[in-house]
């Protein structure tokens, strides 16, 4: 497989500045990925416009090098069509049972949001810094931010649990909304540990709803739901 | 990437976000340079796999029309039925 020159956007032979570069590679035929391995690579067949060959040495002194790669991202995913509507999933890579002897216990969770907007899919990461719908939120310097809540819940079976949003036997994790990945102690005192994750949202109707009134100035209250 | 979602985060644990890497173009002694090797890793049932890298090419003035440069990424794996 190859992120190759013929793959780039813009004039691969004069990127002045790094210039970023991506590429999705099909591996659904692989039931298990063993090894993968990288490398920086050139054919050394580059040739001028007049079709003479570009010199890499004037005499027996070598020219500087004059290609580069940098900020390498690898990651394994799906194709965001087998999704068909708002889909949250909560994942982690590691074996999820513990060994008490090895340490640390603590495991890494992946939040991934796919949301859909006006019948179009798109992922929701922490890379999205505005609001997902139309309805734009500000806060109290006027600043665009996010119009939704990402809310993690560990189980909590002790009495009087409660939480408004996940309900009995719920308790969010501390620490503030919106985030995406989340490292996790496991609780020794429990056989099984269990989390989710609930994100809340405004309802466009309401949010209009809710614009109309404020433009009356009769109505104050925030909507959401889940 | 807009129609991928990324469901293990960055394999390399971000390691290289100020690493940089670097040919000479037209060099025959240096065709390659290692970038990374993940190592025996057991990844199950990915149908996609996504790639990003910031690249550069400093021919100065002169004007280069063709030649291949990139990264090229060897992915070793089983299927159900062995092979």
């Amino acid at each position: 497989m190859y992120l190759d020159s013929s793959d780039m956007y813009g004039d691969p032979f004069h990127f002045t500045v790094d210039y970023l570069q991506e590429k999705l590679f099909d591996v659904a035929d692989l039931d298990e990925i063993t090894n993968i391995n990288v490398n920086f690579y050139q054919n050394a067949n580059f040739k001028l416009t007049d079709g003479t060959e570009v010199a890499y040495k004037d005499g027996d002194i070598k020219f500087d090098n004059n290609l580069f790669v940098s900020n390498f991202h690898i990651k394994l995913g799906e194709l965001l069509t087998v999704y068909d509507n708002d889909t949250v999933r909560l994942i982690c890579n590691e074996d999820l049972k513990y060994r008490l002897d090895k340490k640390p216990l603590k495991r890494t969770m992946y939040l991934r949001w796919v949301h859909k907007i006006d019948d179009t899919l798109r992922v929701i990461d922490e890379d999205t810094d505005i609001s997902v719908d139309e309805s734009l939120s500000y806060d109290s310097d006027g600043i665009i931010k996010p119009n939704f809540k990402v809310h993690w819940y560990q189980r909590n079976l002790a009495n009087g649990v409660h939480d408004e949003l996940a309900g009995n036997f719920w308790e969010e994790l501390p620490d503030n909304f919106n985030i995406y990945n989340r490292t996790i102690i496991p609780n020794n005192h429990v056989q099984v540990d269990k989390y989710k994750v609930i994100i809340e949202y405004p309802i466009r109707a309401l949010k209009i709803d809710d614009m109309l009134h404020n433009r009356n100035e009769a109505y104050t209250n925030a909507y959401t739901a889940v | 990437m807009n129609s991928f979602v990324d469901l293990t985060g960055d394999l390399t644990n971000d390691k290289f976000r100020d690493k940089r890497f670097s040919l000479l173009a037209n060099n025959p002694a240096e065709l390659t340079t290692f970038v990374w090797d993940s190592g025996v890793v057991s990844y199950r049932n990915y149908t996609c796999l996504g790639v990003q890298a910031d690249f550069m090419s400093l021919f100065n003035s002169a004007d280069v029309s063709s030649g291949n440069y990139g990264l090229a990424i060897t992915v070793k794996g089983k299927t159900e039925n062995g092979a």
